[in-house]
């Protein structure tokens, strides 16, 4: 009888010493696990990011042992390449031609490209049904609103504009331009005949304005460039190169998941983009899948593709000299 | 100059042990001693005797104990019984034979244990 | 156990295994062979719907490179896309035609808003400016949706490639060969999976997930390596199916056929289902005829053990059933001859007892034909009886006698035979040295330190061999009885003290107190001072060997018309089972054998002393609380001195 009771009690004391440690383990893992991580967007709250979004509200950021503490709106003062090579952020969205003219003007040194979300550039030139503007060719005579930066320089819209006309041996000359802002009022009060946009966006505000409209993508005429990329300090690749993968693994399951599943990608969506309509996110999301998901594993960046973003920006004057690739990109982090 | 060969006795009177001793090193050999069974295999972790002389009838361990320990311990060391009982045929049959090459009752010659230590060694 | 039941256990268990394996075997093979026919249904699909694709997609190649004969170099625009628009009216799968030149620039199309649109960069165009070629399971840019494009160069004479005729299909068509499901139950399915993973067919289950969903797992990569088979995993809606991979390799796609586990084996549970219940009623089946059977063994048996039983307690009637042919039968018939036999003798020991009856009759008869005759023949008969019962008694007494004459010989022989040995061994063991010694001085001169401790030691062990023969021969002075005792009045005090002043040495070197205690001692008492010596002395010896060396209580007090004396040590104490032994001949306890080395004599002798005096000795002792030995002697009455002391 009492060695029976010198056991059950033995028993009981290491039951309950494993429990407690079991649960230290527990508790002591949650806390310790996760690291902290700063992301900085490369425009506002909108569907264009739901991956990120979709991401971080479905744990998977958590699963890899990450939380996100900061997701920063673009607000043109804090510009992604720089807090990337500042190391302020861990990770930023940028597109990928400003990624090559920074790299251009040595302030993105140590700034590489560890995916591209939108393979496709959402750039596209869109018009009223009516004006009947469906090819490059009749663009001539006609006036096109161009979005420019604050100072009036070419940011990608203008870019891809050129570079298109110029593919096609069009004359830009003949075609009027007037710089507007960002969105489609010049177009529907109609100052312009067409005008730049992004196809997941702005067409989207003359729709909902009851218009029907007619889209010219230049991806479509030969020259396409690499829209949103996910950069990252090479310092970072060289010390911690799971946190590198873990977040991209991260970001991209959250794209595929928002591809399968748009309705609740969305309204995961509206949560950020507070002040956005849920039709509008929806158009966005849905215009957006097939720039990012061409059939091939998603984040997956293509030599030819940077090569050509080399080309055009050389051929339209903007870069001097082709930025040497391996500066550019690393495939090392996509299955 | 020749080497002195090693011989473990073992028997529980000090009176035998010592006299055998003393016959055996007036004969120039080297001896060891042990009281029973059990100081006789602990004194053989150290020693490797070139005979043992081994009473029959101690306190402690049995012969045949003994001679099964030895065996499990593959030590083929020659044994020459000391006994004090006509060896019977029987008690040959009982106890496991092991090493043992010969028998001497007591008391003995003196020469009569010279000459079958040194005829058992050669085993 | 009995018989029936060791019978029925063991026939049981025999066809329990038997139908466990048939069971198990037949189940495999079922199972084997429900699998096999699900598997070439699910092959046979497969190939089929292979088949149906590659003919689809043949078809429509064949169809675009017709077209291709259609569009005149020279031709206008208009004309060639009036044969484009042509062609797909004819052809209702092909949803757009288009003309693309060499610089990849869409020329003509039948969607208008395609034209001038740079298509370079496209896979189709770049091999399609060579050769035939089909792009199957793409997302298109210009669809927005997976599509099919099938490419083929137009020609010049020379062989040069002017431009390139571009058709997309309508991916529903495929669609449609995969949904189309005859053969394959409620749960079937057959659908694409594109080398990046994702499906590119219409789920059954699932809508609007095509071109969406990746399907990431073991069958899909294996498929992608080119290898086909038959695999049961978790598909895309985590469910458990069975289902064939193989790969199309000009499309680059996987084709599946599968079907749901539950679906698929159903039939297999049925198999069980029906091979269980045979099994159950097979084995209460054999159950019974079990019983049966070792009931025809058991029974003839169980008849033959009561027949035995009723036959050994005189029933000699008894009659047994031979019905069987078997060793039992036999055994049956043996059993009677030998009761027959039985009953014989039986009947002839009757016989013969009747015939002594009428004899002693007769005799008594004859006997009684004169009264005189007769009584005084009835008085010697008498007289006769009761010698020969006399006769018998002293034989039973004389029997009685040898058993224990002979009881007492076997004793005595095996004394004897223990003392031979004892003595055997005791003799030799000091003799031994003895011996050795003395021829070692013999043969040379030992120095004069060796020489001492020879003759030491030669002296030791002779005194040794004195002290034995001495015990021995007191020993058998009390085994015949002989022991003298000369009894004379002494004070037992003072030969107590005499005693304890012999040992006080050997007390003294053993740091050992020792306490007396004496109440009510008479003065005198009839002993015999020499053997209360020995015994004290013995008694005292044995308190120093075995007590722990600290104190030893001597006590003598009056006791009735005994004198009690005590003996007491704070030893270890003795063990029951050595204490019913402790005062026999030749037994040496534990510690005395190994440490002592005692010969077993000294308590025996003490005994024998004792009871020669008509006294007792016993022994009291506890395990840890020391070892009291008492003995008693008694007063003898006729001599009182006059107490001087009233003592208490």
């Amino acid at each position: 009888m009492v060695i029976k009771n010198k056991f059950k009690k033995i028993g009981m004391i290491l039951i309950l010493v494993m429990f407690s440690m079991f649960i230290l383990a527990c508790s002591t893992e949650k806390v310790t696990e996760l690291t902290p991580v700063k992301v900085q967007l490369k425009w506002v709250h909108q569907a264009q990011f739901a991956g990120n979004y979709v991401a971080q509200e479905k744990g998977f950021y958590q699963e890899e042992g990450i939380e996100i503490i900061e997701l920063k709106p673009f607000d043109y003062v804090n510009w992604p390449i720089d807090r990337i090579e500042n190391k302020e952020v861990d990770f930023a969205i940028t597109g990928g031609d400003e990624l090559i003219l920074a790299k251009a003007s040595g302030k993105a040194d140590h700034v590489k490209a560890i995916a591209v979300i939108y393979k496709i550039n959402p750039v596209c030139l869109y018009s009223l049904a009516e004006t009947k503007i469906t090819q490059p060719e009749d663009l001539l005579g006609k006036t096109i609103g161009i979005e420019r930066a604050a100072d009036g320089s070419e940011i990608n819209v203008g870019i891809l504009y050129k570079a298109m006309m110029s593919k096609l041996n069009l004359n830009k000359e003949k075609v009027n331009e007037i710089t507007i802002g960002y969105g489609a009022t010049e177009l529907l009060a109609g100052e312009t005949d067409v005008s730049t946009g992004y196809v997941i966006n702005e067409p989207h505000q003359a729709i909902e304005a009851g218009q029907e409209v007619n889209i010219i993508l230049p991806a479509e005429y030969g020259v396409n460039m690499y829209a949103d990329i996910i950069i990252v300090h090479e310092d970072m690749i060289k010390e911690n190169p799971e946190l590198v993968k873990g977040f991209i693994d991260a970001t991209l399951n959250g794209w595929q998941y928002a591809i399968e599943n748009e309705k609740e990608a969305v309204e995961i969506v509206l949560k950020y983009a507070t002040e956005r309509s849920q039709s509008h996110e929806a158009y966005m999301l849905k215009e957006s899948v097939p720039l990012i998901h061409t059939g091939e594993p998603l984040g997956l960046m293509k030599e030819e593709e940077w090569k050509n973003i080399n080309s055009i920006l050389i051929e339209n004057n903007l870069l001097e000299q082709e930025v040497s690739l391996e500066e550019i990109y690393t495939n090392e982090f996509i299955r | 100059m020749k080497k002195s060969n090693l011989i473990l006795t073992v028997d529980d009177e000090k009176d035998i042990r010592d006299s055998v001793k003393d016959v055996l090193e007036d004969a120039n050999f080297k001896v060891e001693t042990a009281e029973n069974g059990k100081s006789m295999l602990k004194k053989l972790e150290k020693i490797k005797p070139d005979l043992i002389l081994l009473d029959v009838l101690m306190p402690g361990l049995t012969t045949k104990e003994i001679l099964t320990e030895l065996k499990k311990r593959k030590n083929k060391v020659p044994i020459i019984f000391l006994t004090v009982v006509r060896f019977a045929e029987a008690t040959k049959k009982d106890i496991i034979k092991g090493n043992m090459v010969d028998y001497i009752e007591k008391p003995f010659k003196n020469e009569d244990l010279i000459k079958r230590v040194k005829k058992g060694i050669k085993k | 156990m009995k018989i029936r039941n060791k019978l029925v256990i063991a026939f049981v268990i025999i066809t329990l295994i038997v139908s466990l394996i048939s069971g198990i075997v037949s189940f495999v093979y079922g199972e084997k062979a429900i699998s096999d026919r699900l598997d070439s249904q699910l092959h046979s699909i497969s190939v089929l719907k292979e088949a149906q694709i590659n003919t689809f997609l043949e078809e429509k190649i064949k169809n675009v490179k017709e077209s291709i004969h259609c569009i005149l170099i020279n031709g206008s625009k208009e004309h060639s896309r009036e044969e484009l628009f042509k062609k797909i009216s004819d052809d209702e799968d092909i949803t757009e035609l288009f003309l693309i030149d060499l610089n990849g620039k869409v020329i003509i199309s039948t969607d208008y808003t395609q034209e001038g649109k740079l298509k370079s960069q496209r896979e189709y165009f770049i091999e399609g400016k060579e050769k035939t070629t089909i792009k199957a399971f793409y997302y298109a840019l210009a669809l927005k949706n997976p599509g099919i494009t099938i490419a083929t160069p137009l020609k010049d004479n020379n062989g040069n490639t002017i431009m390139v005729i571009a058709a997309r299909i309508d991916l529903e068509k495929i669609s449609t060969i995969m949904n189309e499901r005859s053969g394959l139950g409620e749960s079937g399915e057959t659908y694409l999976v594109n080398n990046y993973n994702y499906l590119v067919s219409e789920s059954r289950f699932i809508e609007g997930i095509e071109f969406k969903k990746t399907i990431h797992n073991n069958i899909i990569k294996d498929c992608l390596e080119g290898k086909s088979g038959f695999k049961e995993y978790h598909d895309y809606r985590n469910v458990m199916v069975r289902g064939h991979y193989h790969l199309l390799k000009k499309e680059s796609v996987c084709l599946l056929v599968k079907l749901n586990y539950e679906e698929a084996f159903a039939p297999v549970r049925k198999l069980a289902l029906t091979i269980l219940i045979i099994e159950l009623i097979v084995i209460i089946i054999l159950i019974f005829v079990a019983i049966l059977f070792a009931n025809s063994i058991a029974k003839p048996i169980q008849n033959l053990k009561n027949a035995a039983i009723k036959v050994g307690s005189g029933k000699l009637n008894t009659k047994i059933n031979q019905r069987y042919k078997d060793e039992i039968g036999d055994l049956a018939k043996s059993f009677s001859e030998m009761t027959e036999n039985l009953k014989k003798s039986e009947e002839k020991l009757k016989d013969y007892s009747s015939n002594l009856k009428k004899k002693v009759e007769e005799r008594t008869k004859e006997l009684s034909t004169s009264k005189r005759r007769a009584e005084i023949k009835a008085k010697e008969s008498e007289r006769v009886k009761k010698a020969s019962l006399n006769i018998l008694e002293d034989v039973e007494e004389a029997r009685e006698k040898l058993k224990q004459s002979y009881k007492k010989l076997k004793e005595l022989d095996l004394l004897k035979t223990e003392f031979l040995s004892f003595a055997s061994h005791e003799l030799r063991t000091p003799l031994t040295p003895i011996e050795t010694q003395l021829q070692r001085m013999l043969k040379k001169d030992l120095p004069k330190k060796e020489r001492i401790r020879s003759l030491e030691m030669i002296l030791r062990n002779t005194l040794r061999l004195d002290k034995l023969i001495n015990d021995v021969l007191e020993i058998s002075r009390i085994e015949s009885r002989r022991m003298k005792i000369n009894p004379k009045m002494e004070n037992p005090k003072l030969v107590l003290n005499q005693v304890i002043s012999t040992m006080l040495p050997l007390i003294k070197e053993k740091n050992i107190k020792i306490k007396t205690d004496f109440k009510n001692v008479p003065l005198k008492i009839r002993i015999d001072a020499y053997r209360f010596n020995q015994v004290f002395i013995n008694l005292i010896d044995n308190a120093i060997k075995h007590g722990r060396g600290s104190e030893i209580n001597i006590s003598a007090k009056k006791q009735n018309n005994m004198i009690e004396f005590c003996v007491k040590d704070n030893g270890k104490g003795i063990p029951k089972e050595e204490q019913t032994h402790l005062f026999e001949l030749f037994y040496v306890g534990r510690e005395e054998m190994y440490i002592h080395k005692g010969a077993g004599l000294g308590l025996a002798i003490c005994k024998g002393i004792v009871e020669a005096h008509g006294g007792k000795i016993w022994v009291k002792s506890k395990p840890d609380q020391g070892t009291t030995f008492y003995l008693t002697l008694p007063l003898k009455n006729k001599i009182i001195i006059k107490k001087k002391n009233k003592h208490k």
